[in-house]
């Protein structure tokens, strides 16, 4: 039954909801040329309204909540199916993928290094609620609500398991990701994730050739293997692993003791639910033990040369950059800046800045991506190093269990587990 | 591991395809393969007007030597016009009459019986025919630019291309009043002008037509500054009135067809009396690239003058015959 302070409060949501919507209406219709000439579609959302921010910051922590309870209380596989539609088509086709949590990262790098550079609360709200969700519950936001990762997961056909050697080097590859981004993003040079985002054109139902391309590829692959982009290149998953990692009340199988019947393990297409673990032999635990102390000491080793090689590269990458790029073009090639076909050199050109000023900026971010490589090299020698480490760690395991760092908590698992079954049926009895 | 040896290809395949698009991706964005591309402005195919839609032909033209043309003005089919602080008067079949020379720049002129009414950037003045000053108007502010000059019912109307306004003053040169387009309950948008061109004429039946270049529309208004119609014609081709700030100039044929003038993409053309598109007096080929539009007036046969700002010189078009 319906209590009248829910009625009221029904009625307030919906008021809220269009008068926000009504604030963010074009003012001003586009011009009209009356010529017959056809207004493109625009490949970017257009710009929200405040008050439909707030609204899509709620929705989102909103969602996260119904997640929370549907994969940690309800235990509803369903139910996190139906949530995850609907973030699909709020988050995915609705908000046309703008601003999403993974591409937020790089306005976040970019704030922290340019100092010019403000970003928005919502923004800001993307980036943080899922990752402190993520703390506390694990990977939520990646099974219910990211748009990018449930396109995926609905087209998962037959998923076929990886040999473990290529999952552990495949799954590098987020890290080397999110080290560029952050680069890219930090020296304003560009924000790859959103560039090479492969899913956008599909929610907005239109985008140049390769970002449709892009996205038509990884649903192909998708078929088999499970969440590709996820698994194997999101850069936001890596934060959300790390935090998912420390998360106290994180997703179980069962909802009791394990029976290691082993039904669950298949169940899961991502690879994250890890089998219990028997006693090591001593010999093996003597080689670990050895294998740990070389490779503890290569760590720091392995970073320092990962930091200096990048360094070295630090010239090839500031290519990269449209300013560094043009200085160099013109430098060596001082003929091109009569290319008035160029809209790059046309433009600079036209800009009356001299060459000299071209160059001292472009010096000033080639100086930030020699100090930035430093440091992107030296982490993903510490991601290599600590990927080899993990190696040789041994990690008791009584009964099967979720990995938090993996595990996206699609819910996929429950209906798997006998213990819950048996549960429901003693409550029957 | 075997069995799934097809799909494990397929897999390796679609990765190879992702991995070949980023790179094509890198490759085709770098600067030095950047081009224009669709957003070059190119205008060129635009400027190519059909031979069918061609109504005049030039027939003469008369050098000036001058730094910058003012404006032209048809009054009892003799032509009156400016050019630097110089004031012309010819007769139709272009045999001057008479040159007058004054103490600056002169941006536009009207003329009746009773005086010559010269319009400077900030101020009007009043002359006899034989350049006597009759009065001479207090300065307008700073931001001031007049460009365009009217008689109509016993006033004077002054376009302020600078404030966005129109000055009514008396024939004596008080100051009579003001409006900007905008109707008494903000129905109107305002003039919208966003450089110097703010042109305005009086038709044969007494009604004052404004251009409100910003938006590619004529507005009728009355004496008092409230609008009675509009017509608007937008766009690059022919028909419509192409980029910023068109129709630059225009005038009245004796019918009440309007000769309009572009600038930018120079093209003179000729609207029926209800603004439909009916001919070109001259393709944008007769003039200097983004060149300044032409001041316009028409004579009683229907030749029509343009004071070319470009070439320094009045051309005189007549009427092809049909």
């Amino acid at each position: 039954m319906w209590t009248r302070r829910g009625i009221l409060f029904f009625v307030f949501t919906i008021v809220l909801t269009l008068w926000a919507y009504s604030q963010h209406q074009q003012r001003f219709p586009r011009p009209e040329f009356e010529t017959g000439y056809e207004q493109p579609d625009a490949t970017t959302p257009e710009p929200r309204s405040g008050a439909v921010e707030l609204i899509d910051v709620l929705v989102l922590t909103l969602a996260l909540s119904g997640g929370v309870w549907l994969a940690l209380k309800k235990r509803s596989r369903k139910g996190i199916l139906w949530l995850s539609i609907f973030s699909l088509a709020y988050f995915g086709f609705f908000r046309e993928g703008c601003i999403c949590s993974v591409g937020s990262l790089q306005n976040i790098a970019l704030s922290l290094f340019d100092p010019g550079y403000a970003v928005s609360l919502n923004v800001l709200a993307f980036f943080v609620i899922p990752l402190v969700f993520a703390l506390f519950f694990g990977r939520i936001f990646c099974g219910s609500v990211c748009p990018l990762g449930v396109i995926q997961d609905l087209v998962v056909l037959k998923p076929v398991k990886l040999p473990h050697g290529l999952q552990t080097v495949l799954g590098l590859l987020p890290f080397l990701y999110l080290g560029f981004a952050v680069l890219f993003a930090a020296t304003g040079t560009d924000f790859i994730i959103c560039r090479y985002d492969p899913f956008v054109g599909i929610f907005r139902l239109g985008a140049p050739f390769h970002m449709i391309m892009l996205g038509v590829l990884f649903l192909l692959i998708g078929m088999f293997v499970s969440r590709p982009y996820c698994r194997f290149l999101c850069p936001y998953g890596v934060l959300l692993g790390w935090m998912s990692r420390f998360s106290r009340r994180h997703l179980t199988i069962t909802p009791a003791e394990c029976i290691e019947c082993k039904l669950c393990a298949d169940s899961c297409p991502f690879d994250a639910i890890e089998a219990p673990t028997g006693d090591l032999s001593a010999e093996r635990t003597s080689k670990n033990r050895n294998r740990f102390i070389v490779y503890a000491i290569l760590i720091p080793v392995i970073a320092f040369a990962a930091g200096f090689l990048l360094n070295r590269a630090h010239p090839y990458l500031a290519k990269a950059n449209s300013t560094v790029y043009l200085a160099d073009l013109l430098v060596t090639q001082p003929e091109m800046q009569f290319n008035t076909e160029n809209l790059d050199i046309s433009t600079f050109m036209a800009s009356g800045k001299s060459l000299a000023t071209l160059t001292e900026e472009a010096d000033a971010i080639r100086h930030s991506f020699a100090a930035g490589s430093w440091y992107l090299g030296i982490f993903l020698g510490l991601v290599f190093g600590f990927t080899l480490l993990n190696q040789v760690i041994y990690r008791r395991r009584e009964g099967y269990t979720p990995h938090k760092g993996d595990c996206v908590s699609c819910g996929r698992c429950f209906d798997y587990c006998p213990v819950q079954k048996h549960a429901e049926n003693t409550n029957h009895e | 591991m075997m069995k799934n040896k097809g799909i494990l290809i397929i897999i390796a395949i679609l990765a190879m395809a992702i991995v070949a698009l980023v790179f094509q991706d890198i490759r085709k964005s770098s600067i030095e393969k950047r081009s224009g591309g669709d957003f070059i402005y190119d205008v060129e195919a635009y400027k190519k007007v059909s031979p069918t839609l061609i109504s005049h032909k030039e027939t003469r033209q008369l050098l000036l030597d001058c730094s910058k043309p003012g404006g032209v003005f048809v009054y009892n089919n003799t032509i009156y016009f400016t050019a630097d602080d110089e004031l012309y008067i010819i007769a139709a079949d272009g045999k001057q009459k008479k040159k007058l020379a004054f103490h600056s720049h002169i941006n536009d002129l009207a003329v009746n019986d009773d005086a010559i009414y010269l319009l400077y950037d900030n101020h009007l003045e009043a002359y006899s025919h034989d350049k006597e000053l009759i009065f001479n108007t207090e300065k307008e502010n700073e931001k001031s630019v007049f460009t365009s000059l009217v008689l109509k019912d016993g006033a004077i109307f002054v376009a302020d291309a600078g404030n966005k306004r129109i000055l009514r003053y008396h024939t004596d040169g008080n100051p009579a009043g003001e409006f900007e387009g905008t109707g008494a309950k903000g129905e109107n948008y305002g003039f919208i002008i966003s450089s110097a061109y703010f042109d305005m004429d009086v038709n044969g039946d007494n009604e004052l037509w404004i251009v409100n270049t910003g938006i590619h529309t004529m507005q009728h208004y009355s004496g008092n500054g409230d609008l009675k119609s509009s017509w608007k014609q937008t766009g690059i081709n022919i028909e419509g009135f192409a980029g910023c700030c068109n129709p630059a100039h225009f005038a009245f044929l004796p019918d009440g067809r309007y000769i309009t003038s572009e600038k930018g993409m120079v093209r003179v053309k000729i609207y029926d009396q209800k603004g439909n598109f009916e001919s070109v007096v001259a393709a944008p080929e007769k003039f200097m690239d983004n060149g300044h539009a032409p001041d316009v007036a028409a004579l009683d046969n229907n030749t029509i003058l343009l004071l070319d700002y470009d070439k320094k010189m009045l051309r005189f078009f007549e009427q092809l015959e049909k």
